[in-house]
């Protein structure tokens, strides 16, 4: 989820002053894990991540809702420790490049040129419960 | 409100579940203080400047016959810091201080057919604090594996200095940025023993966030610009443990 | 001088570990491929800004318009390859150099429009636009290695690529054509983070990200039969491989 207002706009052209987008992923990586003992393990892997994300853009106050989708490439790097024997405690650092077409108007000229840059460096901690 | 509850309840409980394994893990932390010393490559994204400037110099030199462009090379930079680190059972916290500089200022020029010169010299510091928490993956004592992430306090500042703007149709001899701003970072790091007291550690830090846009404090207030300080970092330390 | 300079860089590489070779050392060859998002950046160029209504490449260049059958132009995906040889010393200092091939396969080419009449009145008119990147590099890189019992061996390191690229972009309208080509090498900065699994004492799997940041200087386009476009080769972005690596002695 972000939301921003624009304090000013590094193209002359653009009309944007504020923006709120919400965006939901589904990632999918493969790669390796390296288990350290009975300590946790290390992974890394490579993979694809699909977006939907929506949300509103003002331009001064005409607003529009947006809706689009995106598919990225990225990386997924990290760590889990045991915890107990089914629960770990894991941080890792995803990184996703991915950005969706042109769809809104924000510029004078007729066309849709705005599109949303999803691309960026993620890092998670949470717990993992091993149901198996 | 509600929002702010929310996280706060979700961070708290966060919390607990981080501190939950304490109980039946380690002893007690270990307190270290540490030197850093590493490498990065074109700081606060002086490399996209630098690229305007080369591309603009590149098109007077086409559009005017006669005319001679030396292209400004992009610097690689040295980076050294100090950190302090406390390790808790699974979890590390570290703050440190680092500084980049490039060992020499960017320099380029471009030359009318009449032989007019405008040299520019580009030059840019990065001073930053970051505080990290992170979880360990320890194997012996003090060799572990690390990945954490935390809020960097920023100071950057960049200089563009010109003899005779004009041939690019600027106006400005000298354009000066310098902020300080919040932004944050990705770590990714490695620490191994080297003697009973002192370990030799490898870092990679991933730093994201840029300043709000920033007055020209150098001969206008115009054009402002925000620093850009996205960039990874590569630190080797050595670092002493202290008995508390 | 560039040349000299790259003499130096390779012949010091090659004597720099001479001294090493009689300390405690293991030493492995391997090989690996992998993916890279977005090789080559925006892959920007002056004609896309002059002509053709985008001041950030790849990434602006897409627009869409009311009866005009426009696809949305992705950053290339990549894919890369390579084989390795790195030491070690004293169990824990690291030592690597390897040659990589690297170049976009999927992604890059789509229609979008472009104003081709740039003063008034808006002539919008539907544009191909095709993107392809290839690169080769050398990474050498040095640093700390972590062995986790006989299991698991993790190394960072960062050290410098010889990097060699070749950019071509195409345009093409009813009203325009333009076609860049442009091959250039820099030096960029190479971060990396390996694993390795042991399958045998001198045989492990390993998986690797590396992070790379540099570019060339802008470049002029080789081809001279349009408008003269400049562009520069942008060998920053993230790798993710995978392989397997062969040690000479037990580890």
């Amino acid at each position: 989820m972000t939301d921003g207002r624009v304090l000013e706009n590094s193209d002359a052209a653009e009309t944007i002053t504020r923006y709120s987008i919400t965006y939901t992923g589904v990632p999918l990586f493969a790669g390796l894990n390296f288990p350290v003992q009975d300590i946790g393990e290390f992974y890394m892997g490579g993979g694809v991540e699909y977006f939907l994300a929506g949300g509103t853009i003002s331009m001064g106050a005409q607003q529009k809702d947006i809706s689009a989708m995106a598919l990225g490439y990225g990386f997924i790097a990290g760590v889990q420790l045991n915890v107990t024997s089914k629960t770990r405690l894991y941080m890792e650092w995803e990184y996703i490049d991915a950005r969706t077409g042109a769809i809104m108007q924000t510029t004078a000229a007729a066309w849709d040129n705005l599109y949303i840059d999803l691309t960026g460096h993620r890092i998670m901690v949470g717990f993992m419960y091993y149901v198996i | 409100m509600k929002k702010t509850l929310k996280i706060y309840a979700f961070t708290a409980a966060l919390l607990a579940g981080m501190l939950l394994p304490a109980s039946t893990a380690f002893a007690i932390g270990e307190f270290s203080l540490g030197f850093n010393a590493g490498i990065t490559y074109a700081p606060n994204n002086i490399d996209s400047i630098i690229t305007q400037y080369n591309g603009a110099m590149e098109i007077y030199k086409q559009t005017n016959a006669g005319a001679k462009a030396t292209q400004i090379d992009v610097p690689y930079a040295p980076v050294v810091g100090v950190n302090a680190r406390y390790q808790f059972n699974f979890f590390l916290f570290r703050l440190g201080c680092h500084y980049s500089r490039p060992l020499f200022s960017s320099k380029g020029s471009v030359t009318t057919p009449g032989g007019v010169k405008n040299s520019i010299k580009i030059s840019t510091y990065q001073n930053s604090i970051p505080a990290t928490i992170g979880i360990i993956m320890p194997l012996r004592k003090r060799t572990y594996f690390y990945i954490g992430g935390g809020g960097t306090l920023h100071q950057a500042y960049i200089k563009i200095k010109q003899d005779n703007p004009a041939v690019l149709g600027l106006t400005n001899n000298e354009d000066v940025y310098s902020g300080v701003f919040v932004a944050y970072h990705l770590m990714l790091g490695a620490e191994v023993p080297l003697t009973r007291k002192y370990t030799i550690t490898a870092e990679w830090i991933h730093q994201m966030g840029r300043s709000l846009p920033l007055d020209n404090s150098g001969d206008t207030a115009t054009p402002r610009k925000a620093i850009n300080v996205q960039g990874d970092i590569l630190l080797f330390g050595v670092n002493y443990y202290i008995h508390i | 001088m560039k040349k000299t300079r790259l003499t130096l860089i390779l012949v010091s590489l090659c004597v720099l570990p001479l001294p090493l070779l009689g300390a405690t050392a293991n030493y492995a060859v391997g090989f690996y491929a992998g993916i890279m998002p977005s090789p080559g950046g925006d892959l920007n160029s002056y004609v896309q800004i002059a002509k053709y209504n985008s001041s950030n490449g790849i990434d602006g260049i897409n627009k869409s318009l009311d009866g005009f059958s426009t696809s949305t132009i992705n950053r290339p995906f990549g894919v890369t390859g390579g084989v390795e040889f790195k030491a070690i010393f004293f169990d824990y200092y690291f030592a690597r150099v390897a040659g990589n091939y690297t170049r976009s396969v999927y992604g890059g080419k789509g229609k979008t429009v472009y104003d081709s009449d740039p003063g008034a009145p808006f002539v919008p008119e539907l544009l191909t636009a095709k993107y392809a990147i290839t690169a080769y590099d050398i990474p050498i890189t040095v640093g700390l290695c972590i062995p986790f019992w006989k299991d698991v061996k993790i190394s960072f390191s960062c050290g410098f690529a010889v990097a060699y690229g070749d950019y071509t972009n195409s345009f093409k309208s009813t009203s325009n054509t333009d076609k860049g080509s442009f091959s250039g090498w820099c030096y960029p900065l190479v971060l990396m983070l390996q694993g390795e699994y042991f399958l045998t004492e001198t045989v492990s799997l390993s998986s690797s990200l590396s992070y790379y940041r540099g570019s060339t200087e802008i470049l002029k386009d080789s081809k001279k039969s349009d408008t003269v476009d400049f562009a520069k080769i942008d060998f920053s972005g993230y790798r993710i491989n995978f392989g397997m690596a062969y040690y000479f002695y037990s580890i």
